[in-house]
């Protein structure tokens, strides 16, 4: 699943011109990129869900560790992770429903139904739509098959570990990045080539955290 | 080197006599003797001084500087402009003050000013110097991750830099661990504070930055 549509979910196979021309579903133009990486670890938490149910679903996007794919996982990838429900289906079949998914989605015109479905998430939260970009594991395309209450659950507890995610990636950056780092008033941790690298001349700290910097252009008097 | 450096280098050779004006950048540790060499070759060759000088650390918060410094060795004169620098530190904790009986709202504006003296220096090293000398106290161990930065830093600037091994007064001091930190530079001991050794440093000045 390598491009998906951000607006109704749709798939398309990595290379589809189909793209170009917008979501043949939704008229969407923006797509995601799903690396081959992330349809696996996708294909994995999906084979999670169809062998333990509710219980398992719940803990997959807890635990990105539980996500990594098994071995076997490796091959049907692409295929169990297209966006079809998860049926319980083995691997021949699961390949078969891509290529019925692709089939359908180059040549059926996609019924109201679909549309509406589709829409949902875009145009009653512009947070949701953002969400659903961010989707990984587990719930690789909730608006196809908006019957699945699972996908409720997935969504709020992936929210969840995006947002713990989110914050250790920003304390991550923050350790990279930052030149100075107030640890409290008077304690400070200096980042001495973020220093020398920026073009801007920190001049004074303030009180609350913030700097007062001379940026480049201005004149330094001699 | 700065494009905004650049130009002023470039003014300021216009309207000089011909001889070409060295800013040499003295860096270095905090505590490690910055100021007091400073002074010691501004007094020495000028009578004036920079700055105060303070066994306690981040004395000197704010880059200062001595210009038009003329050094005469061996029947040759260098003029440097010398930039005295705060001490270079990726850590700065007002309770270090404390201990030195500061008070606390002192101890923590210091920190402040001495944080905002270590951005300046490291702006200074970017844009505005043409050489460094890099002081470090001999009784302190020189492998430290400030010391390397820092003078990675400048080799990467290709920047003429002399290490100069400061405190030789001192019991613990040890010229031989400085020179085996920095090998690939020359390495000057001296007493800035007893004036030990001063000829040489004003000989391997006039012969880095003349």
């Amino acid at each position: 699943m390598p491009h998906q549509c951000t607006e109704c979910g749709h798939t398309f196979p990595d290379g589809s011109k189909e793209m170009l021309s917008g979501c043949p579903d939704c008229g969407g133009n923006k797509f995601k990129f799903e690396p081959a990486a992330d349809a696996r670890e996708a294909s994995a938490a999906q084979s999670a869900d169809e062998s333990t149910d509710a219980a398992a679903t719940e803990h997959a996007p807890d635990d990105p560790a539980a996500a990594q794919p098994p071995p076997a996982a490796d091959g049907p990838a692409d295929a169990s992770s297209d966006g079809s429900p998860p049926d319980g289906s083995d691997t021949p079949a699961a390949v078969e429903t891509e290529d019925g998914a692709q089939a359908d989605a180059r040549s059926d015109v996609a019924s109201p139904d679909d549309l509406a479905a589709g829409a949902a998430p875009g145009t009653d939260d512009i947070a949701a739509s953002d969400d659903s970009a961010t989707l990984s594991a587990g719930e690789t395309d909730p608006s196809a098959d908006p019957t699945d209450p699972a996908d409720d659950s997935d969504a709020s507890d992936t929210d969840g570990a995006d947002d713990a995610e989110m914050a250790a990636l920003r304390r991550e950056l923050d350790d990279q990045f930052e030149s100075i780092k107030i640890l409290e008033p008077g304690q400070y941790e200096l980042n001495l080539m973020e220093l020398y690298n920026r073009e801007e001349f920190i001049i004074a700290l303030q009180e609350d955290g913030q700097y007062v910097i001379d940026v480049p252009g201005s004149w330094h008097g001699e | 080197m700065g494009l905004l450096a650049g130009l002023r280098n470039s003014i300021s050779n216009l309207f000089s006599s011909g001889q070409k004006q060295r800013r040499i950048g003295i860096y270095g540790p905090p505590n490690a003797g910055k100021t007091t060499l400073a002074n010691r070759i501004a007094r020495d060759w000028t009578g004036d001084a920079v700055g105060p000088e303070s066994h306690i650390p981040h004395e000197t918060r704010r880059a200062r500087r001595k210009e038009d410094i003329e050094i005469e060795r061996n029947g040759k004169s260098v003029n440097i402009d010398i930039v005295d620098t705060p001490g270079v530190a990726t850590k700065v904790d007002y309770e270090e003050f404390i201990e030195h009986d500061m008070e606390k709202d002192d101890a923590v504006r210091r920190s402040r000013e001495a944080t905002e003296g270590v951005a300046e220096a490291m702006h200074w090293l970017r844009e505005d110097v043409d050489g460094v000398i890099y002081v470090l106290d001999s009784a302190e161990d020189p492998f430290t991750q400030v010391n390397t930065m820092l003078v990675g830093i400048i080799e990467s600037q290709d920047l003429p830099v002399l290490i100069f091994a400061n405190k030789i007064d001192l019991e613990d001091a040890s010229i031989q661990r400085i020179t085996n930190a920095f090998p690939q530079h020359e390495t000057v001991p001296l007493s800035a504070l007893e004036g030990e050794n001063m000829d040489e440093v004003y000989e391997k000045i006039a012969e880095y930055f003349g």
